[in-house]
């Protein structure tokens, strides 16, 4: 028996280690790659040991002062974003979970059903342009992914039904509390691990979406990260396609600069990450205990 | 009889009323997002016209639909975006769960960060960087396969971007790969969420690792897999556009196995960008999810009433 | 729901009738009704705009792109609109956008729900036909006298069904089948360029160079942006697509099969003879590098394209190579190439009037033109002892807070300042270019896919799946590729759109 645990402890490790290095060999080459000469690039293709290093691409990418707002801003539209993402999510999907909700059967059918259709990018885009006005706002950024689908919602509710135990929301009601203090004081401290889980996938949502970026905000100052370094690749795509003449081929970022915009993008999450994964963690154990 | 109907009805959304309220700003905002342009799939009915607009141009029938059935693409393209969904589905979460198994059972927090924080790297480089990553394992003359694993062994190098052959396992290595750091956080949460008395329990009858995986880790998962897998066959009639269409670089050579309903009304749709042929694709890819979500929906109350969506 | 559709089918029919002219022009009969509808939609048009904004200053949204650094837009703006208050009574929102963000939301600003009033597009049929622009005949006529002076014969290039949907910037309207190379790598090898009249006869040359160079990657550099090489070499009228084309040295008023034409089987054979002696990529369907960043670190010696012929020149400073030309067939010059950017007015701009007179200021005012493509004095660029402009000091290309390299994108970048490195009297070399140029038998038509739509769709991508294995693979046998791909063609409705094509063809060319 504890043979057999050492065993498969190792067998555990061994697999999470060729995961981890398959995913981990790209990341890699992608940054050695950022930090590679072009000319050693170009001459050699991609290489784990280029001949040549330069720090080239990243003083491109730096040298605009715009990334750095960008930076802030991004920040801004991931917090604000999650939080209020956070709070709606709950708010729907708590009622969802009362199983004697009259009416329950058809709102979960609303919810469900905006999963399936949508009305395309155009007339979205059209109500919110010319209804709401969000063009170049910071709005733009947080209302159009406020519930990016459905599904954060359901996978809520079901949390809701399988892990608060109803006499817990009996005792609370017996004690005279309104549903929105229940709801506060009683369902939420349990809820931890889903709300750790819901605001991670909403942040990274926020954090990489760059789509909102490239249809609503045209001002540069709005730009964030994803948005300033997304419009950096799609110009240099597009500019292939314009094969007008009087082109600066300066403009076009060299493969490099490429890759460092790959890594200026995702090294901040990478690095916060495990802070917030800390919360996530507790979160389930807390949740786990109690529950 | 029907007065105290009405009468229990009354009481009931009398009780309930404050629910309502919590659900209110979320409803107001899917209304306002998601079911008012849900109308603007009346284009696909139409020839747009600026002056006229969205619900007042002319209408055309099932014209604009015309362009997804006519020719023998029709065929290829819907049985590659079919059979690669489905093999995302299958393998995709059935990895995840294994991993987010895995990831449950390590002791350690600091060794368990590690793991998950590596293996959610490649969820977060955009597709455009990763067709580039893949480009530099398979490009023909300075990739890494032919240059320092096929050459060196003595075999003859290999033109990916010409062999239809290899791209269906390429594909889904690099979405699956793409995939499954994030999709098993879902996993692990629920995971998480399991009584570990359950496990104590069981351990002590003297119950294996696997029927202890089998017997308390899959049951409580049911609810969450089936969730997955209806929300999936939604989905199924939609590709990962930027899959298929960054990571094979665009060779026209590999259409055969990599073209999909997206990428087929992209490159047929760029030149001339029409509008109401864009929205007949997006309605047809609707409509056929909606109604397989509905078919597995009722399979699934038939099998288990509780874990039907709706 | 039975009744719904009843009432749709009844919608359909009345509304098919309503088609016809400038201002909502459907597909239904195009061409003999454009001439008569042009009045009345002109006259409606004219009715809404006919009133002089007395007294009261407009402010128009101006759209255009730039793939460069366009941050100071707002001060120049300030700038542009002291000149254009004074001059025209017109202020302007200058709405510059990232050049990616404005190909890829196109579709949206051309939809008529922003509020834009002058704008800057290609071709894009699909948008003139559902009428997302005003007909300029008109406005043009009244407001635009420089405009027409500029621009002269050209100043119908963009007319579509009798409609002027829009105006064409001055940039080269001719392109020449050519190689560029490397000069250096010629001279160094002692290789006769002068020899080279047609493609076949690069076979020696490349032969050297690669024999001199065997590390050379591409030496050939045939990519381009849809992977086909015939779509970026031609030496026939594409007529937008190469779904039906019209061949310079056969029937000038027949549409043919590019594919199934002797000159396509000698194009393709040639190039695999090129492909099997390893002068072309063996990834060329996937290219990743541009040619320009490939010649300065010799890995590619020539590349094939249509272009004009100061191209080398122009590419010369920032290669660091000295690049040279050779023409391999004939310059002519087709509608595709003038089209290649058209100045619109939005039909939904209620201020087209001011538009115009904008227009016509951007096509001949060579302040504001500098303004728009230099940007200030000073701030933006200094002047040298010789009149050209270069940066001020401490600034560089990475830093500049405006630098939107946009004069080939405006009305007339010709009368922008010129900066150190710059081609001399880029504007005159050009015109002369231009005139030097014959006129393809097609030039001036423009075809309209939208009864062919679903034909097109299925053809381009049987183009775009056959296109790369037939032209630029070695391995397979060249005339049972072309068979291959004329089969997938047919299936997908070749014939049908060829024969649209002739139809609207045999049109133009009776009223012209």
């Amino acid at each position: 028996m504890v043979e057999n645990k050492k065993g498969y402890t190792i067998f555990l490790h061994t697999f999470m280690i060729i995961l981890c290095v398959l995913c981990l060999l790209p990341f890699i080459l992608l940054i050695v790659v950022s930090l590679s000469s072009e000319s050693s690039l170009l001459t050699e293709g991609y290489s784990f040991f280029p001949k040549e290093f330069s720090l080239a691409a990243y003083e491109y990418l730096f040298a605009s002062p715009t990334i750095y707002k960008a930076y802030g801003l991004s920040i801004l539209v991931t917090a604000v974003g999650t939080a209020v993402s956070i709070a709606v999510t709950t708010l729907i999907a708590y009622p969802l979970s009362i199983k004697e909700l009259p009416g329950r059967k058809f709102f979960n059918f609303i919810v469900f059903f905006t999963m399936l259709f949508s009305g395309g990018l155009v007339p979205g885009y059209m109500m919110w342009t010319q209804t709401f006005h969000i063009k170049n706002t910071i709005w733009a950024y947080i209302l159009p992914n406020l519930i990016a689908n459905g599904f954060s919602i359901m996978i809520m509710r079901s949390y809701f039904m399988t892990n608060i135990p109803k006499e817990l929301l009996e005792s609370a009601r017996v004690d005279g509390a309104s549903e929105f203090v229940t709801l506060w004081k009683v369902v939420l401290p349990v809820s931890l691990p889903i709300m750790a889980t819901i605001g991670l996938m909403s942040g990274m949502a926020y954090w990489n979406d760059w789509s909102n970026g490239l249809y609503y905000v045209t001002d540069k100052k709005l730009n964030t990260v994803q948005v300033f370094l997304n419009n950096m690749l799609m110009n240099a795509q597009q500019l292939d396609k314009v094969s007008g003449a009087g082109l600066d081929m300066n403009a076009l970022p060299s493969t490099a600069v490429r890759m460092a915009v790959a890594v200026a993008g995702a090294l901040p999450l990478m690095c916060v990450y495990p802070f917030f994964q800390k919360y996530f963690v507790k979160g389930m154990t807390l949740g786990a205990v109690k529950g | 009889m029907n007065n105290t109907k009405t009468k229990n009805l009354m009481q009931k959304i009398k009780r309930y009323w404050p629910f309502y309220i919590m659900m209110l700003p979320g409803l107001i905002y899917l209304f306002i997002n998601n079911y008012i342009p849900m109308t603007g799939l009346i284009l696909a009915f139409e020839k747009y016209q600026v002056a006229s607009g969205i619900y007042k141009s002319p209408k055309c029938g099932l014209d604009n639909f015309k362009f997804l059935f006519q020719t023998k693409d029709a065929w290829i393209i819907t049985r590659n975006t079919l059979l690669y969904n489905i093999v995302f589905i299958l393998l995709g979460n059935f990895l995840a769960i294994v991993v987010a198994n895995f990831l449950n059972e390590v002791k350690r927090d600091v060794t368990k960060k590690v793991y998950q924080t590596v293996i959610l790297l490649p969820y977060i480089v955009s597709i455009v960087v990763v067709a580039f990553l893949a480009n530099a394992f398979l490009a023909g003359d300075t990739g890494f396969i032919n240059n320092h694993i096929l050459i060196p062994l003595g075999l003859q190098p290999v033109q990916f971007y010409r062999e239809t052959k290899y791209w269906p396992f390429i594909l889904t290595f690099v979405s699956l790969w793409k995939s499954v750091g994030y999709s098993c956080i879902i996993y692990l949460a629920s995971i998480a969420g399991i009584d570990p008395g359950l496990y104590e329990a069981a351990a002590l009858d003297g119950a294996t690792r696997w029927q202890r995986f089998v017997q308390i880790t899959m049951p409580c998962l049911k609810s969450t897999i089936i969730t997955l897998f209806i929300l999936a066959i939604g989905k199924i009639f939609y590709s990962d556009f930027g899959l298929f269409y960054q990571v094979p670089m665009q060779s026209g050579s590999l259409f055969p196995v990599t073209q999909t309903i997206d990428t087929y009304v992209f490159y047929g749709l760029t030149k001339n960008n029409n509008i109401g042929m864009s929205a007949a694709a997006g309605f047809y890819q609707s409509l056929v999810g909606f109604v397989l979500v509905l078919l597995s929906n009722l399979l699934v109350r038939k099998a288990s009433e509780e874990n039907a969506m709706f | 729901m039975k009744k719904k559709w009843i009432s749709m089918l009844l919608c359909m029919a009345m509304t098919a009738a309503a088609l016809a002219g400038c201002g909502d022009s459907g597909s239904a009969d195009s061409g003999s009704a454009g001439s008569e509808a042009a009045d009345s939609g002109t006259a409606d048009s004219g009715s809404q705009t006919a009133e002089e904004p007395a007294g009261e200053v407009e402010t128009i949204n101006v759209t255009y792109f730039s793939f460069n650094s366009i941050d100071d837009t707002a001060m120049v703006e300030e700038a542009v609109n002291k000149i254009s208050e004074e001059k025209i009574g017109v202020r302007v929102k200058l709405n510059a956008m990232e050049g990616g963000q404005y190909m890829s939301q196109q579709t949206m600003l051309l939809s008529g729900s922003e509020d834009i009033d002058l704008i800057v597009t290609p071709l894009v049929t699909d948008a003139m036909n559902s009428g997302a622009f005003a007909d300029m005949t008109d406005l043009v006529e009244e407001y635009g006298q420089d405009i027409k002076a500029v621009l002269g014969d050209n100043l119908e290039a963009g007319k579509y069904r009798g409609c002027l949907y829009g105006l064409p910037n001055l940039h080269e309207y001719a392109s020449t089948p050519l190689l560029v190379y490397n000069g250096d790598i010629a001279n160094e090898l002692g290789l006769d360029m002068a020899s080279v009249k047609k493609l076949e006869d690069l076979d020696g040359i490349l032969a050297k160079v690669v024999e001199a160079y065997p590390d050379m990657s591409t030496p050939l550099y045939t990519g381009s942006s849809s992977g086909c090489l015939s779509s970026s070499y031609h030496d026939w009228d594409t007529l937008g697509d190469n779904l039906g084309v019209v061949m310079f040295d056969g029937a000038s008023d027949k549409v043919v099969n590019l594919y199934e034409t002797e000159k396509y089987r000698e194009l393709v054979t040639t190039l695999h003879d090129f492909s099997q002696k390893g002068y072309l990529n063996a990834d060329s369907a996937v290219l990743t590098e541009n040619y320009w960043s490939l010649v300065p670190e010799k890995m590619s010696f020539g590349c094939i394209l249509n272009q004009h012929e100061l191209i080398a020149e122009e590419y010369t400073p920032s290669t660091g190579v000295n690049l040279e030309i050779v023409p391999l067939a004939e310059t002519y010059r087709t509608t595709s190439n003038v089209t290649t950017f058209l100045w619109r007015i939005m039909s939904t701009s209620k201020k087209q009037v001011s538009a115009m007179k904008f227009l016509n200021l951007l096509y001949s005012d060579a302040e504001v033109e500098d303004l728009i493509c230099n940007g200030i004095e000073g701030v933006h660029y200094q002047v040298t002892e010789d009149g050209k402009y270069t940066y001020p000091d401490g600034v560089d290309f990475a830093n500049s807070t405006y630098y939107p390299n946009i004069g080939w994108v405006m009305p007339n970048g010709w009368l922008a300042g010129e900066w150190v490195g710059d081609i001399e009297n880029y504007g005159e070399k050009m015109t002369e270019y231009n005139e030097s140029a014959k006129a393809s038998p097609a030039y001036g038509f423009i075809f309209d896919s939208s009864n062919v739509a679903n034909e097109v769709t299925a053809c381009t991508n049987v183009v775009q799946q056959y296109c790369n294995s037939v032209e630029e693979n070695g391995t397979v046998d060249v005339d049972s590729a072309i068979a291959d791909l004329n089969k997938a063609l047919k299936e997908a409705g070749i014939d049908t759109v060829i024969a649209e094509k002739q139809k609207q063809y045999d049109e133009f060319l009776s009223n012209q």
